[in-house]
């Protein structure tokens, strides 16, 4: 009895003190909701032409300024975009835009969801500009942007552009910052769901010097890759002649950065002379002529800072005889994500120290196809015709991509960026307690 | 020898106990009585012989004769008066004894005073003939009967003298006979009480005075009104002589004073005979309560008689009858002896006279006096008072209080303590409402707790939160107060007893009870132990009282009321002690024994249910809110933390503070005292803690999932531990000292060593950072001054909560400010539509969140601070919202849709908002009208005093439909919770009558006990 007595105490507190862990574990009073965010896309300047592809002909879509806020089918692959921009619920699908003045320019962008913050790297507001910012609103309240604009000389003072609800307008940049050659623009959006695109067009007279949309970067940082640049080769007078490149950084804090810009290439990687801790100083734009000398057609970099930068490369091409230029921006790290790709065929290009990608083509007859892409330092793809979309289903660390699209009206560029990522956010409950200090 | 003539008037109705020793003191007075008549009014004993035999002559009458017609009868057989200013009427009853000397003193009085026409003797009690019962009498305004002095008053000479009074009783009144014939005599609608004063009121309108004269003494029995024989006189009906003497007494009130005092009389009369008749009610004494609304009713419908009675008064009065009311006791002397009869009354209760010395009666006792002269006195100063074990620690805990106390001097809000009401009017309010507006309203029944709590805060000048911050202050020496009361049951040590309630009052449990605001736990600590104490021997069930059953009934009640798990122990217990009745009635052979337990024990379980009802019901019906104590639901600690006897969450002892509870139940389960059954209690208590802090739930008005806060278990398992050690401990020392070194030695010193590191420990947790409590006084309000404005506005409140490193939102509806105390008790949960609006916004999908929330007639959405900027954002973008203000406290928008509390819809489906006029909604045109509440029932619309037919919308709102324009009232008919309520205060009356001790009939009063 004495020895049972104990014995049945101990045995009834553990298992009490077991089970009721066991009944403690995992107990979590937050539930989440996860959901892909509606991208937005350009709206349609007047005299050019917007084409978006889409993942499936089921894609909702619904386009700003209009009364009805039910999203419906797009019905097609391609949706020829009228004048107002679009708001598509592609769940995580990029949808790419391929924008062009028919005979004159292209450019090409993605659809991306609201932007806190983001860098327009390129444009100009001289004579020759005919660059805007274009400002879209898809929230159903009225929104504010400010404009931060940098110059060749200094910060521009920076301009509040109100937005009515569920609407969109145009900012030129020669209102931002009039005369200057070299702009740098940053779109903060201060309230509302604002996501902002920047066309870089110019011309002398009646004269086209060619367009492009310029890709936005959301931040500044000190590591900022240029995945694909293309590099274009004239002839002269029998000559083979390299047309250069212009950098153009921005260090937009208050110290000046020292800056190392490494091209990668097939031909390999170097530092072109004079860009290894090359001084750029802080709060005014820079542009510095970058002339890799590379018999390649296309190239990457990488820019190392000491300071957060922004920076792209703006390069002149030529299509059709044409003159016209693309704007390679940076482009974040490469992850998991969906493009669509619908009646393009774009040239992926990717940079990084060893690219190890697998990606997934989706045709539009329905067919799939998986295609692993390895190399070091920077290796290219071509997307078949035919395919809707591709997917990265596994990419390596440290990757970087953007694609570059060649037309008869002219290339264009865009970060494999995911223009929406997928947000998880709390399911807010029901609790009287927030009644109470 | 005077030159007076006194004829005394013996008026019999069986007298016959007290006969021998009145017939004696009357034939041996120093002063002769010239002439002695007896009246015998029908006696059925030996009155009439004893008289006889006595050679007293006896004139007989009806046995309804009342007493003033039997002293008329008796005068009307006397000679013719011969000397008016020298002859006298005495008259005695035959319940009356007279000191030798009584006559000629009070001759002695009157013959030097002419115009005193009565004069009467210093009344004391029969039995106690040290105990004062009058020296002269008057009516207070009540009725009541005057005389003066204290209850039970000792004589000893304070009264002596002679003084002029507004009567004497009859019992010994010395009355001239001219004077008495010329006004008739005593009132013949008098037949028995009240006649004295009566005729003292119209003496002193005829010009003359009565005087109360301390030398003469005489013993009174007063056989009538204490119900030592029936009352038989014609006017008792029902021979009761409480009705004849408070029927008398307005009777005498109305009678004799002046016209413009009537009204007032009148009034106080009725209003003094229905409070005496609800007191008599409450003392279990239906017969007297009756007594008083019948003996005023009597008179009130006879108005004949009392116009008549005045007219007598009328033709007789030569001053007016305000002459008397000198003699009238003004209402503040009647307010003082009613206050000092209630202390005495208290005091008694609380502090009973203890016999602290029994000493036979010896001859040496004579001496004593000198001996305690001898005796030196003993020199007592503070330090040795403090030194006193129930002085020292209460004072030890008092200052620990104040110092852990020091953030909670005002009102208190915070942990699970919402704001509270200024007043007790508006908890009355919240508890007979049918309908509350919290969130989208509800019809929830209001837990009976905060009826307890506002009767409880009724004497600190109505003020809830005085109440409140008050009863935190107090709540560790109550605590420890309580214990002691149970602990000293179980030891005589002070020492011990007392340094256990003090470990009971900084327990754990009552350390996160006080600091969290567990208002609930911390009445189940105090009044726990006084449960435990009032339930000894509830195994032997039939040897209590029926009384006691319901007085513990009552305490269940409220233990209940505020924790109502406690109600599922109880219900264990129950069902386990009669299963042990059964087998100790022989399996239900002696019937009678189980019987009386059963229905004991039933009456136990079911009386808490009925006087809670419906909330009771409600619990039954939902069964996991018995988990949920008052205020807001705040997380326990889980189980491992209540294995430590440590219930947790916000403001408890950190884990590391170890409490020597568990050890103590531990030790005391292998003891061979009575301890090792309570720590057995103890230790399922505990186990039972350590499951049930395993368990989340949700509940008062809150989805998220919350562990449930063991301190009712705890609570049981801390009093087990505490009184486990002191059966263990006490006289421990003795046996310890005896014996040689074994496991008793050692367990012993464990738990000392344990107890004291914990004590030391605690104490500095709770004087350090421990004050920095949940609950506090001076916390900021949560919505901004502006919104509360608008006092039926809804807002939705969203928040951010942080649970670790989990940052999640929270939301609920505001009605115009934050929740205040007993609104988290019936707090409902948000309807579906609201929950899905909320959740679409914070995902940024809702496009028509703004819409559900017009519909449910939310104006404003504010997001607290520290405001998530990406939920900000989609906010501003989705439209439907537009910012109202920004400030520290966090961002408000206004919902664009108009709406409010009753949205119009006419027949073309154009919304308005109408407003609520004092006189109704105006309605333009026929269609719908839309109350933007939760539906329920009880909701009226109602036009013309027809009501609109009701249906419910798509939404969850009720819905009316207006026929025609016009006004419209819309109303919330609460017809169902006034019912509930009056059968609980039913309910609750019958069992505090019950509980209450009884009154006793003065015909079951011993003799002893009235002297």
């Amino acid at each position: 009895m004495r020895i049972q007595r104990p014995t049945f105490i101990a045995i009834s507190t553990i298992a009490v003190v077991l089970v009721a862990n066991g009944l403690n574990v995992g107990l979590s009073s937050s539930k989440f909701s996860t959901n892909f965010p509606a991208v937005v896309c350009p709206p349609t300047p007047p005299n050019l032409t917007n084409a978006i592809s889409l993942p499936s002909n089921k894609t909702q879509l619904r386009l700003t300024g209009t009364k009805s806020l039910s999203f419906i089918p797009s019905q097609t692959l391609r949706y020829m975009q009228d004048k107002a921009p679009a708001i598509v619920e592609s769940q995580g699908s990029t949808p790419i835009v391929w924008q062009i003045r028919k005979g004159v320019w292209a450019g090409a962008t993605i659809c991306s969801s609201l932007q806190n913050e983001q860098w327009f790297v390129g444009g100009a507001a001289d004579v020759t500009s005919k660059g805007r910012i274009m400002l879209v609103n898809s929230g159903l309240s009225s929104a504010i942007v400010d404009l931060k604009v940098w110059n060749e000389i200094s910060s521009q003072p920076t301009k509040s552009i109100s937005l009515k609800a569920n609407s969109s307008t145009e900012v030129s940049l020669v209102s931002l910052s009039p005369g200057s050659r070299e702009v740098v623009v940053q779109a903060i959006t201060r309230s509302g769901r604002v996501t902002s695109y920047m066309i870089d067009e110019r011309g002398r007279g009646l004269k086209a010097l060619g367009g492009d949309i310029i890709n936005f970067a959301p931040s500044a940082r000190k590591d900022i890759h240029i995945p694909a640049i293309p590099h274009t080769v004239r002839k002269v007078n029998g000559k083979s002649v390299e047309l250069p490149h212009s950098l153009r950084i921005l260090v937009p804090g208050e110290l000046d950065a020292q800056v190392t810009v490494n091209v990668l290439s097939t031909d390999g990687s170097f530092i072109p002379s004079g860009f290894e801790n090359k001084l750029i100083k802080a709060g005014s734009v820079v542009t510095l002529e970058l002339k890799p000398n590379l018999p390649a057609s296309k190239f990457g970099i990488h820019i190392a800072s000491d300071e957060p930068i922004v920076a792209s490369v703006l390069s002149p091409t030529i299509a059709e005889g044409q003159s016209d230029f693309i704007w390679s921006t940076s482009a974040p790290e490469l992850t998991q994500t969906t493009f669509a790709t619908s009646g393009l065929s774009p040239q992926l290009v990717f940079i990084g120290g060893a690219i190890d990608i697998d990606m997934e083509l989706f045709f539009n007859n329905g067919k799939r196809k998986v295609i692993s892409i390895r190399g070091d330092e920077i290796a290219t793809v071509q997307i078949p015709e035919g395919v809707r979309s591709f997917k990265f289903i596994k990419v390596s660390k440290a990757t970087f991509g953007a694609g570059l699209i060649a037309t008869k009206s002219g290339y264009g560029y865009f970060p494999l960026a995911p223009g929406s990522v997928l947000t998880k956010s709390s399911v807010p409950l029901s609790n009287i307690r927030v009644l109470t200090p | 020898m005077s030159s007076h003539r006194v004829t005394a008037i013996l008026v019999l109705h069986d007298g016959a106990i007290w006969l021998p020793e009145v017939v004696a003191s009357l034939t041996s007075q120093t002063r002769p009585i010239d002439q002695l008549i007896a009246v015998d009014t029908g006696s059925v004993d030996s009155s009439a012989k004893l008289v006889k035999g006595a050679q007293i002559p006896v004139l007989p009458m009806d046995r309804d004769t009342g007493f003033g017609e039997a002293v008329s009868h008796a005068v009307a057989t006397l000679p013719t008066v011969i000397d008016p200013d020298h002859e006298w009427l005495w008259i005695i009853h035959d319940d009356l004894s007279l000191q030798r000397d009584a006559l000629e003193n009070l001759i002695a009085e009157v013959q030097t005073r002419p115009n005193v026409a009565m004069a009467g003797p210093k009344i004391l009690g029969w039995h106690n003939r040290t105990h004062l019962l009058e020296i002269g009498i008057s009516i207070a305004a009540n009725g009541n009967r005057w005389t003066g002095l204290e209850d039970d008053e000792y004589d000893q000479g304070q009264h002596d003298g002679v003084h002029e009074v507004l009567a004497v009783s009859t019992a010994g009144a010395l009355i001239r006979r001219d004077i008495f014939e010329q006004l008739g005599g005593f009132d013949p609608n008098l037949d028995l009480f009240r006649d004295d004063v009566d005729f003292g009121w119209r003496l002193y309108s005829a010009g003359f005075a009565a005087i109360a004269v301390s030398s003469a003494v005489a013993f009174h029995a007063e056989a009538s009104a204490n119900e030592r024989r029936t009352v038989d006189v014609a006017e008792a009906f029902l021979h009761r002589p409480l009705l004849l003497d408070r029927r008398n007494a307005a009777y005498v009130l109305l009678a004799n004073s002046s016209w413009w005092r009537l009204p007032l009389l009148t009034m106080q009369l009725l209003i003094g005979a229905l409070l005496r008749s609800i007191g008599f009610l409450f003392a279990k004494l239906p017969g007297y309560a009756s007594d008083e609304i019948l003996a005023v009713g009597a008179l009130l419908v006879h108005p004949a008689e009392l116009l008549s009675a005045r007219k007598v008064r009328r033709i007789q009065r030569l001053v007016p009858s305000g002459i008397a009311l000198k003699f009238i006791p003004s209402r503040w002397s009647q307010i003082r002896q009613s206050i000092s009869r209630s202390a005495e009354f208290i005091r008694s209760q609380i502090f009973p006279d203890e016999v602290t010395e029994v000493r036979d009666i010896s001859v040496l006792d004579e001496n004593l006096d000198e001996e305690d002269l001898l005796t030196p006195a003993t020199s007592r100063n503070w330090f040795t008072l403090i030194k006193r074990p129930l002085v020292a620690l209460p004072l030890f805990l008092f200052l620990l209080t104040v110092i852990w106390s020091r953030n909670r001097f005002g009102a208190l809000t915070g942990g699970a303590l919402p704001e509270q009401s200024a007043g007790v009017s508006q908890l009355w309010n919240i508890y007979s409402s049918g309908w509350h507006y919290i969130g989208m309203g509800t019809t929830a029944a209001t837990p009976p707790w905060v009826a307890l709590l506002a009767v409880a805060a009724t004497p600190f000048f109505a003020n809830v939160k005085l109440f409140i911050a008050l009863f935190f202050l107090a709540a560790p020496l109550a605590i420890a107060g309580t214990g002691y009361l149970l602990m000293r049951r179980l030891s005589n040590n002070r020492w011990l007893t007392a340094g256990s309630a003090l470990l009971y009052a900084i327990s754990p449990v009552a350390i996160s009870a006080i600091n969290s605001g567990r208002l609930s736990t911390v009445v189940i600590l105090i009044l726990l132990p006084l449960l435990i104490n009032a339930s000894q021997g509830i195994f032997d069930l039939n040897h209590f009282t029926w009384r006691r059953i319901f007085g513990i009934s009552l305490l269940n009640t409220v233990l209940v009321a505020f924790s109502p798990i406690l109600f599922v122990p109880g219900l264990i217990f129950t069902a386990f002690a009669i299963s042990r009745d059964y087998l100790a009635s022989d399996q239900g052979v002696n019937q009678e024994l189980f019987n009386q337990r059963l229905y004991r024990r039933i009456a136990l379980v079911v009386t808490p249910l009925l006087i809670c009802a419906p909330w009771s019901f409600e619990l039954l019906a939902n069964p996991k809110r018995f988990f949920i104590d008052s205020g807001f639901l705040l997380p326990g600690g889980g189980p491992n933390l209540a294995l430590a006897a440590n219930p947790g969450g916000p403001g408890s002892l950190p884990s590391y503070l170890v409490s020597p509870l568990t050890i103590v139940l531990a030790i005391s389960l292998f003891s061979s005292t009575r301890a090792r059954f309570v720590a057995e209690l103890g230790f399922i208590a505990l186990l039972a803690a350590i499951l049930v802090s395993a368990i989340s739930i949700t509940g008062n008005g809150t989805s998220v999932p919350t562990p449930i806060y063991a301190g009712t278990f705890l609570t049981l398992a801390t009093l087990a531990g505490v009184s486990a050690s002191v059966i263990m401990l006490d006289k421990l020392r003795e046996r310890l000292v005896t014996t040689n070194i074994n496991y008793r030695h050692i367990s012993a010193g464990i738990l000392l060593i344990v107890t004291a590191l914990y004590t030391v420990t605690s104490i500095s947790w709770i004087t350090t950072s421990g004050a920095n409590s949940p609950l506090q006084t001076g916390k900021s309000i949560v919505l901004p001054p502006f919104l509360a404005i608008e006092s039926d506005a809804k807002t939705l409140v969203i928040r951010p909560r942080t649970v670790g490193e989990e940052v999640s939102l929270n939301y609920y509806l505001a009605r115009g400010g934050d929740v205040t105390i007993a609104q988290p008790d019936m707090a409902p949960r948000e309807s579906v539509q609201i929950s899905t609006a909320v959740r679409e916004l914070a995902d940024g999908s809702g496009l028509t969140a703004s819409s559900t929330f017009a519909v449910n007639g939310i104006k404003y959405l504010f997001l607290k601070s520290p405001a998530d900027q990406n939920f900000v954002r989609v906010v501003d973008g989705l439209g439907g919202f537009t910012r109202a203000s920004s400030t520290n406290a966090g961002i408000v928008w206004k919902i664009s849709v108009n709406t409010g509390k009753i949205i119009f819809t006419d027949l073309a489906g154009k919304k308005t908002i109408l407003p609520q006029g004092t006189l109704g909604i105006s309605v333009s045109s026929p269609g719908e009208l839309t109350v933007t509440e939760n539906y329920s029932r009880g909701w009226r619309a109602i036009q013309d005093g027809v009501r609109l037919e009701r249906t419910r919308s798509v939404d969850g709102a009720p819905v009316f439909k207006v026929i025609k324009p016009g006004l419209v009232n819309v109303i919330y008919d609460g017809t169902s919770r006034r019912a509930w309520i009056s059968l609980q205060v039913i309910i609750f009356i019958t069992v505090l009558v019950l509980a209450l001790p009884a009154g006793r009939r003065r015909r079951e009063i011993e003799d002893v006990e009235l002297a």
